[in-house]
């Protein structure tokens, strides 16, 4: 039938293809076939109310917004949202918009564990991304959107929805980010490393396929680290003045306090503890991507070289200025070795969640569920009485996860709470508190013996915190250690914007293929064939 | 009434197909013995896997010498060696996805993407090789391999 073979008119040379990456903290927007994204956004919002109940949880803030029925979106004009009525939310995307101070404004991050949670907020990033940002109209490009591995299976129906029927674009697919980095590190046998600001992951590619079983993923990343900057720096006595905050301030001698004017027009302002951590979390961020290395070898202190800690001058935005030595190894040993006791300080901003996440109170969790089939098995037995030798478990039970799947963890903790308290595991049973290099060691042990060798051999590292220096050479040392027998290698491109935005660009060149055409999920064979069958053949 | 071709035969993820000269080269070095090694590309439109070149010298140096320093390639190797323990000859058949670390991003990952579909229509390999510089392909990091695989003393 010629009229769902429709997609051969896309991803031709004529009309490119859009290509959406969406990261805990990093939204990369762009056109396939361009080696790296025309717009990188972040992705969190800030959400004004004028309401009175600035207490209020993120969870009333959704609930009041459905009630006001259409949300009232002006994105970077501040202007247009002071003279909404009172009970109006505004959310404000895109990095001039979001760090502009506002009373009132708390910033929110739309994703958890790496995952999205708030659909609603998500769709207005995308749409400012391209509407605003790469000025193209999305009805008439395919859309290829990036997902993590442990993407739940409600997520990813979710997200074909929001695609066809509210962004409407006429053609549509779901890539795999480890694949799609994988692809574009030139491998299609790779173990992929990749560390960002909210969620660590390590992820063995065989033939272009993801193995989702020794698959697995932690907390410990860059977001981790900057709250454990922040306790190091506090227990140094600084204290932390975001950029926005300065009027002024003084050149003054390393190691004396700072003198700085405070800017005057935020006395009048009331700003809200979130976006004061969200700009602190920026100075975080400049002290690590200037200070933090990471050691050769992790420093246990008995019978070993003292390692030598290469002084470094940081100045902070309030002029206050001090020489770092030891500190900036000491930080990232934590990447390395989590302290699981002494929780970090959590600089990231609060998750928001949708409804629909909500609703999946009970699910039946068995072991063998890395199929996708088993998955929407699951949704179908969700609501039935739950047989007795599966465990059943609550949303609400988020202290009690080593059993639980990281694709329901992803779902299981709706709350702030959650998100800031929870801990992620693995699937199969594994510890959920393991460093990265014992990340990798454990992935790779637990795969099968006859790819054990290809992965070692094939270690990528990608995502903005594997750019602290050292950080290669340490997971090199660490695995090869631990892994005698194997040929140990890592892949690290050195080229910045290749690692940060890898799933990007893996992404951009696979959409650009003339030969791609074929794999397009186009509108009419959504409407034709529907989602569950969709997921089930089409993005395995 | 099956509409869509892709619902029946998976194909690469980039949708790259094998020309079927590629299949005919890969049986004549199976069974007619006659050529030593297949060098494969992609085809100027990056739509097929077609034969870039067939040799039957000896030399493993020349088989070398015809890898790009810069592009990638798949490749069949019909690799011969004798036994440690003087067994006599062995052969076996090595498949190689060439990717250099310095060639261009977006012909790794198109061959990267598509490796799949050519691996899959090729049967009868005791060797899969991944290499991305020249000692990953060297002589005796692919006797090791070979060597150490079932049956191979």
């Amino acid at each position: 039938m010629a009229s769902t073979s429709a997609p051969a008119i896309y991803g031709g040379d004529e009309v490119s293809a859009l290509v959406i990456d969406t990261g805990s903290s990093w939204t990369r927007v762009g056109f396939a076939g361009e080696d790296a994204p025309k717009a990188v956004i972040p992705t969190y919002y800030g959400m004004r109310t004028t309401d009175v109940r600035n207490e209020s949880t993120t969870e009333d803030k959704i609930e009041d917004k459905d009630k006001d029925g259409d949300l009232e979106m002006k994105d970077a004009s501040p202007e247009n949202s002071l003279e909404q009525k009172n009970t109006k939310k505004s959310r404000f995307i895109g990095d001039e918009s979001l760090h502009l101070p506002r009373s009132d404004c708390e910033i929110i991050s739309p994703m958890e564990d790496g995952c999205v949670s708030d659909w609603d907020a998500i769709t207005e990033i995308w749409d400012y991304a391209l509407t605003h940002q790469l000025r193209v109209d999305p009805t008439e490009h395919p859309l290829l959107l990036t997902e993590q591995v442990w993407n739940s299976q409600e997520n990813r129906k979710r997200a074909m929805e929001i695609v066809f029927e509210e962004i409407n674009v006429p053609a549509f697919y779901l890539a795999k980010s480890a694949v799609c980095s994988s692809f574009a590190s030139g491998k299609a046998n790779s173990l992929i490393v990749d560390v960002g600001s909210a969620v660590a992951s390590v992820t063995p590619v065989i033939d272009g396929l993801v193995l989702n079983k020794p698959a697995c993923h932690t907390k410990y990343a860059g977001d981790y680290l900057n709250g454990k900057i922040f306790d190091m720096l506090v227990e140094q006595n600084v204290s932390i003045n975001p950029r926005y905050l300065i009027q002024s301030k003084t050149q003054v001698e390393p190691g004396q306090p700072s003198i700085f004017k405070r800017k005057s027009v935020l006395e009048s302002m009331k700003i809200t503890e979130s976006y004061h951590k969200f700009q602190s979390k920026l100075v975080l961020e400049e002290w690590k991507e200037t200070m933090s290395q990471a050691l050769p070898f992790a420093y246990t202190g008995a019978e070993q070289e003292e390692p030598v800690y290469e002084d470094r001058l940081f100045e902070f935005p309030d002029g206050y200025a001090s020489v770092m030595s030891e500190v900036r190894f000491k930080t990232t040993e934590f990447l390395f070795d989590p302290e699981i006791i002494e929780e970090a300080t959590d600089f990231r901003p609060a998750s928001s969640t949708t409804d629909f996440i909500r609703t999946n109170e009970k699910r039946e969790i068995t072991m063998e569920d890395d199929e996708v089939k088993s998955d929407t098995e699951r949704e179908t037995t969700a609501d039935k009485p739950l047989p007795d030798n599966t465990i059943a478990k609550t949303s609400t039970d988020a202290n009690v996860i080593p059993s639980i799947t990281a694709t329901e963890a992803a779902t299981a903790q709706p709350s702030i709470e959650g998100a800031i308290n929870n801990e992620f595991s693995a699937p199969g049973r594994r510890p959920h508190n393991l460093g990265l290099s014992s990340l990798i060691i454990d992935t790779i042990n637990s795969c099968d013996v006859d790819v054990r060798s290809h992965l070692a051999n094939n270690i990528v590292l990608t995502g903005g915190t594997t750019l602290i220096p050292g950080l290669a050479d340490r997971v090199n040392n660490d695995v090869q250690a631990a892994l005698a027998g194997l040929k140990v290698r890592i892949y690290a491109p050195g080229n910045t914007i290749e690692r940060k935005h890898s799933a990007w660009i893996g992404g951009s060149i696979l959409a650009s293929l003339g030969t791609f055409h074929q794999l397009w999920v186009s509108k009419k064979e959504y409407e034709e064939v529907g989602i569950d069958k969709l997921l089930e053949k089409r993005f395995r | 009434m099956l509409d869509n071709p892709v619902l029946i035969e998976p194909v690469s993820r980039s949708g790259v197909t094998v020309n079927d000269e590629a299949l005919t080269a890969f049986n004549e070095l199976k069974l007619g013995r006659k050529t030593k090694y297949i060098i494969f590309a992609l085809n100027d439109s990056k739509t097929e896997i077609v034969v870039s070149s067939t040799s039957n010298s000896e030399s493993y140096d020349d088989f070398l010498a015809d890898l790009p320093e810069n592009d990638c390639r798949y490749a069949i190797y019909d690799f011969e060696y004798e036994t440690a323990s003087g067994e006599g000859k062995r052969s076996k058949i090595v498949f190689y996805t060439w990717s250099p670390d310095t060639a261009p991003i977006r012909p790794k990952m198109v061959y990267a993407s598509s490796k799949d579909s050519l691996r899959r229509a090729l049967t009868g390999i005791s060797a899969d090789i991944q290499g991305t510089d020249f000692s990953e392909v060297a002589y005796d990091t692919i006797l090791e391999k070979v060597s150490r695989g079932a049956g191979s003393h």
